[in-house]
């Protein structure tokens, strides 16, 4: 049985992960002008620090785009390119061989060299240094070496094609002489001043190692914690740049001058809603039950939700992603005719209401509750009696994913880019996570998929997998939630990706 | 009265030490466990061992307690779980912002309310009077966080006089600094210009009822120096302890107003530590601003012989 120990965690992650979460799109640009400076406003909740082997909120990740750069990155088509890892090989999947990028400094001017990342390999699986768990497990059975200055050697206890995307989420800091008040990076930027939760202030790197980036001059992070107000500043032009701006706000951005909104392509989009099935309950192990409900939810309301933004999905990889099998099983659109017949044909009455379930939500996002509503009245229409049930967020986790308490579940998810997740993460590819759906043959596909380098392999791995998991449907994924910065209308190139990360060394001020 | 201050002073210990013992047992009840937001979902065990060792927080929790206790004494109040920075300096890095606003705040809303109460007493059910009455109810009953967004959308979106939230030290940019002052100052004060208005209106009626001040007017004492010299003199003994209780609790900082007009005080230092679970942060705060709070009511009651030399202190 294949254990992945990422996937109980992964859940909890998605599930409080409260923020930013979509791919970019750019503004109508021009020709880049150089210098200029501009101010941000952002929520100061979470900002602990910038240890980017345990600092992991969406704020903190949001410095590291400033002052950070990352092993690997993706490109604005959403294609791996290197990062501080110019290039990579690998045959099997199992053994790796990266090159650091040539010419990269510290921001203090000591040169990036392979030991580099071997101290913070090092450095993660110090229990001293409180890694995350997510972190931890990256390196679990790995071993490595720096062969010389310029090579990383990798070797992994199985095939892992997802670890590129895994490492454009790592942020490399120098850990063997890390300085909490003053850490030193590689990226665009370097910090100059931190009066914690009040500002942050950056200069541009001159000796950064993109050619001719970064076009502005520095950047003020000033830390606002209610969002009304961060809007405020930026209408009032007191900033000139906002983070996840309210679905409720949107309209009223979008009649103000002067003020664009950013968002990632709907097809990008990787964060969405998420109906939990518990799948050994009586009626739910039936998969005639579980069609039944994809088929009764009414994803087209579920949109209202959000103001019409955001896309109607159910399959769990994007539509954006080369790996989306568009032949696969679909229940975006409504049938209640085929669900009331699967219902019979389970032993169901769909007009009588015997069949009872419980449905465990949790509201810190304003939609939760008006979803689960719709799913209750959706679901009262095929003959299932739905007893909504309010949890807290940290009961919801420990009843839902520890306690496995539930019979339905509704959360939200935020994988990763790579398919690998997108499919791991909702499907949760463990023997003991929340949805106890095991399937070997979605394993296998799943396992498949991970186990090669090769694309066309690995696309096809994950059509097998999106083919059986639409099939079995056991679970429901739901509409994609959307996501939006705002910014003055002068400040170019700003780029949203599907993880919620801007990356301020392209962005120019035309003022 | 050296006598009385060093009795005063004593008598703190004990309430020092039950507000410590609150706080230190409500945070370790509330849910939520600072180790595992900093270590994420599912940590690693070891990971989790070596914080809580490295926090304190794998010791009993009478033995907790009595270390922070014992360090807090000589002035040391711990380490914040998340910054991992003393307390104290985390504190006093805050502290000058809510300083400056509840020092502001106090001088407008003595401004505003003393006069007004006076001239409301002094015109008793006249129009004026119901005016001040209405105004002082409003003030009441406005929550601050309510006035304060009523300010940004008149003065900062439709008018944009002053900044909707923001700040600068005094010291970078004394001008600035004041701008962005305006908005948490003016929220602030319109409640206690309220409480003040009330209190000094309610304590003149009573004292200009007295008899030495009839006997003061009809000794032919002019009306200004009765109302200055006479009346408001002594009504000033009551209204000083609610300026001392008013000055306590601002100081220990306005979460809502400073939240919401991002102003780096005490109050929303407080909300993130809770938020984190900063245990250490959390009490060091509450410990800060209850010393204050009996601090500044043992100076009032040294202030009242002053006001009235009768009050000796043995």
């Amino acid at each position: 049985m294949l254990r992945n120990r990422h996937a109980r965690p992964a859940l909890l992650a998605s599930t409080l992960l409260v923020v930013s979460l979509l791919l970019g799109s750019a503004v109508a640009q021009g020709d880049p002008v150089e210098g200029g400076e501009i101010e941000v406003a952002l929520n100061a909740q979470g900002i602990r620090g910038l240890r980017t082997w345990q600092d992991n909120t969406a704020n903190e990740t949001h410095i590291y785009t400033i002052v950070y750069d990352t092993f690997v990155r993706y490109d604005e088509s959403y294609n791996i390119v290197g990062g501080l890892f110019e290039s990579w090989e690998t045959d099997d999947a199992t053994t790796w061989t990266f090159h650091v990028r040539d010419g990269v400094t510290w921001h203090d001017g000591v040169e990036l060299v392979a030991q580099h990342f071997v101290d913070y390999f090092d450095a993660v699986q110090d229990p001293e240094r409180g890694a995350t768990t997510e972190t931890i497990s990256l390196f679990e059975g790995v071993s490595y070496e720096a062969v010389d200055d310029d090579t990383v050697r990798m070797v992994l206890p199985a095939p892992n094609a997802a670890l590129l995307d895994a490492f454009s989420r790592q942020w490399l800091s120098r850990v063997e002489d890390y300085d909490s008040s003053a850490p030193v990076g590689t990226g665009p930027f370097r910090l100059v001043e931190w009066r914690r939760n009040e500002v942050m202030r950056f200069e541009a790197n001159d000796a950064y190692w993109r050619d001719g980036l970064p076009h502005l001059d520095g950047v003020t992070v000033r830390m606002v914690p209610d969002a009304t107000t961060r809007l405020n500043m930026l209408l009032t032009g007191e900033v000139d740049l906002v983070r996840s701006v309210p679905m409720a706000e949107l309209d009223r951005l979008e009649s103000a001058e002067d003020v664009q909104l950013v968002q990632t392509p709907d097809e990008f989009s990787i964060s969405h809603w998420y109906l939990l099935f518990h799948n050994p309950e009586p009626a739910l192990s039936d998969v005639r039950v579980r069609r039944a409900i994809n088929l009764a939810i009414d994803r087209e309301t579920l949109l209202q939700v959000t103001f019409g933004r955001g896309t109607i999905r159910s399959n769990a990889v994007a539509e954006g992603s080369w790996a989306f099998n568009p032949d696969a099983r679909s229940y975006n659109e409504r049938d209640v005719e085929a669900a009331q017949e699967l219902m019979r044909e389970a032993g169901y009455d769909p007009t009588s209401l015997d069949l009872e379930l419980s449905l465990k939500y949790w509201e810190e996002w304003p939609e939760n509750p008006q979803i689960a509503q719709i799913i209750q009245a959706n679901l009262a229409e095929i003959g299932i009696q739905v007893t909504l049930e309010l949890l807290e967020i940290g009961q919801w986790v420990d009843t839902v994913a520890y306690e496995l308490d539930y019979e339905l579940a509704l959360t939200a998810l935020v994988p990763s880019w790579d398919p690998d997740d997108q499919l791991g993460n909702t499907y949760q590819v463990d023997d003991g996570a929340a949805l106890e759906w095991e399937n070997q043959a979605f394993t296998d596909a799943w396992i498949a998929g991970r186990a090669t380098a090769d694309i066309d392999e690995r696309r096809e791995a994950y059509f097998e997998a999106q083919r059986i998991a639409m099939e079995e449907a056991p679970s429901a994924v739901l509409n994609g939630v959307p996501a939006f910065d705002a910014a003055t209308a002068d400040l170019r190139n700003v780029i949203r990706y599907n993880r919620g990360d801007i990356f301020y060394e392209r962005m120019w001020l035309d003022r | 009265m050296t006598t009385y201050v060093a009795r005063r002073v004593l008598q703190m210990i004990p309430t020092v030490l039950l507000v410590m013992a609150i706080v230190f047992v409500v945070f370790r009840l509330m849910p939520g466990d600072p180790v595992q937001l900093i270590l994420g979902a599912d940590p690693d065990p070891e990971a989790v061992a070596a914080l809580e060792a490295r926090f304190g927080l794998d010791r009993p929790l009478v033995e907790q307690f009595g270390r922070w206790a014992f360090d807090a004494v000589r002035g040391d109040l711990g380490t914040s779980f998340a910054r991992e920075e003393p307390v104290l300096g985390i504190i006093l890095e805050r502290f000058p912002a809510t300083a400056q606003i509840t020092v502001l705040a106090m001088i407008l809303a003595t401004l505003v309310g003393v006069p007004l109460g006076i001239v409301s007493a002094l015109r008793q059910d006249s129009w004026l009077d119901l005016v001040v009455r209405t105004f002082s109810l409003l003030g009441f009953s406005m929550p601050r966080y309510w006035l304060a967004i009523l300010l940004v959308i008149v003065f900062s979106l439709n008018l944009g006089w002053i900044p909707p939230a923001g700040y600068v030290a005094f010291t970078e940019d004394p001008l600035k600094n004041l701008h962005y002052a305006i908005l948490p100052t003016v929220s602030l004060s319109l409640h206690i210009a309220a409480e003040q208005m009330r209190f000094i209106r309610s304590s003149m009626l009573d004292v200009i009822r007295q008899d030495y001040v009839r006997t003061a007017r009809s000794k032919g004492v002019p009306e200004r120096s009765v109302i200055v010299k006479h009346s408001l003199k002594n009504a000033f003994i009551p209204f000083l302890t609610i300026f001392g209780l008013q000055l306590g609790l601002v100081l220990g900082g306005s979460v809502i107003v400073e939240y919401i007009a991002a102003w780096p005080g005490i109050g929303w230092l407080t909300l993130q530590a809770i938020n984190q679970r900063d245990y250490a942060v959390v009490q060091g705060v509450v410990l800060f601003s209850a010393v204050a709070f009996l601090v500044i009511n043992l100076v009032v009651d040294l202030l009242y012989t002053v006001l009235d030399p009768r009050i000796q202190y043995a």
